[in-house]
């Protein structure tokens, strides 16, 4: 989304009043906030932030931290932790697991697709038209993938969503095929307990921007109502595509889009504008089984 | 990127904790921000403003934990209630053993005492928004309490 051009808000507190005392703690942070969001990488000023820091912590101190010494040995050891992750043994963090996961998948697909097409190759030339499928296997799982999206899409992304879908009881193709070309794949999280299970898959731009596509299916004796999502006063927008019919939500800086129908729930959020959205949600594919 | 950590890890971390409140959260922000930094060591090493681009990186990472909480379960879990009217129970005693201090002292002020989230973020010393967002975190953590009891 485009940002106009804006003043990075100096610290004057609501009264008008020029001093720094006056101004609450929920005030400075606040500021502090709307500091941050109205300057870029190119006009980011330190100074103001460090202002807003110093008022604050002399009205409610912040807790005790580690320092940077400490805190650089503990990211070093989760870096080391994640290249040097065997690829079978247990995961003790969701990069670590993330990294593995990937691996292993893409020599899965790698190894399959060799195989398949020596195969579609045989059957072709006995007069077997098999190429309108294509399909992904793994030691655990068989699926097959939408022809529409090979080609256009990543086999490594096709197959961890996919087999994330697949292993979570989820229609194996409810995944976006489009998505906005500053974003690229990032990985998924999965989940299962005794309130739903899903899928989320996760999109990361350079500028550190995120959206996420998340199918989750609830517990039949789970109660809708009490989930509930966040949006400011904007009224939400519809959008009806495969019949399925989308609630647009616009929460401030952020937009969600929403569909369930009975425990099947999709949801879409992220940095995206509506159009954006729109061509997201015209993308997905899958049934809702 | 020991640089990096040297100069801009403690004001990241305040940020982060002003932002959402949560001094455990806040840490584990940071480390993300530093490990989305390491992905970009070479671009980062002629940036003009490398402390522009982790604070902006870390802002983008809050905005997309508050989209994660808002887009899952948002707000009371029924199973907790806000008074007993039968007994004088007070809201403390109900809650989960298992919960923490600073969360038990939040629920307090929101569901006891009726505060409103601007009034917590003065206590706090955080955003109004941050407050919210904090307030999510602490009901998740206590709706799975219950669950497992």
């Amino acid at each position: 989304m485009e940002k106009e051009e804006k003043k990075i808000p100096q610290m004057k507190p609501s009264s008008g009043k020029p001093s720094t005392e006056s101004m609450s703690p929920v005030e400075l942070a606040d500021g502090l906030e709307k500091a941050l969001d109205v300057m870029t990488e190119e006009n980011y000023d330190p100074a103001i932030i460090t202002q807003y820091l110093d008022a604050l912590d002399e009205r409610v101190p912040m807790p005790e931290t580690p320092d940077w010494q400490k805190a650089y040995a503990d990211f070093r050891h989760t870096v080391e932790q994640a290249v040097n992750a065997p690829r079978e043994g247990p995961s003790r963090s969701l990069r670590v697991h993330r990294f593995a996961r990937l691996r292993r998948v893409a020599v899965s697909f790698a190894a399959a697709v060799t195989v398949l097409l020596g195969s579609m190759v045989a059957a072709q030339a006995a007069g077997v038209d098999i190429f309108g499928n294509l399909a992904r296997w793994t030691d655990e799982h068989f699926v097959f993938l939408r022809t529409s999206d090979v080609g256009s899409l990543s086999p490594e992304y096709l197959a961890q969503v996919s087999a994330e879908l697949n292993d979570n009881r989820l229609p194996h193709d409810l995944y976006p095929a489009w998505w906005p070309e500053r974003f690229t794949f990032d990985g998924t999280d999965s989940w299962d307990n005794n309130i739903s299970n899903g899928v989320d898959i996760i999109f990361q731009a350079d500028s550190g921007e995120v959206f996420s596509f998340c199918a989750e299916r609830y517990a039949e004796d789970f109660d809708m109502e009490t989930v509930w999502y966040e949006k400011d006063e904007t009224p939400p927008e519809l959008y009806t595509k495969n019949d399925r019919t989308f609630y647009i939500l616009s929460n401030i800086d952020t937009m969600t889009a929403v569909y369930s129908d009975g425990p099947l729930a999709i949801t879409i959020g992220g940095s995206l504008s509506v159009d954006e959205m729109k061509q997201i949600i015209d993308s997905i594919g899958g049934s809702d089984q | 990127m020991e640089k990096l950590y040297r100069e801009s890890y403690e004001k990241l971390v305040c940020v982060a904790f002003r932002l959402t409140g949560d001094i455990d959260q806040a840490m584990d922000l940071v480390q993300d921000v530093f490990m989305l930094a390491l992905s970009r060591s070479e671009e980062l090493k002629s940036h003009p403003a490398p402390e522009g681009w982790l604070m902006k990186t870390l802002e983008n990472l809050v905005r997309n934990e508050r989209r994660r909480l808002s887009s899952r379960e948002i707000t009371l879990d029924p199973e907790i209630p806000v008074a007993v009217p039968e007994e004088d129970l007070g809201l403390l005693e109900i809650l989960p053993s298992g919960l923490l201090s600073k969360d038990r002292k939040i629920l307090n002020w929101r569901f006891r005492e009726e505060l409103s989230h601007k009034e917590i973020g003065d206590r706090l010393g955080i955003s109004e928004n941050a407050c919210r967002a904090l307030l999510h975190r602490v009901l998740e953590r206590c709706r799975k309490l219950l669950k497992e009891k």
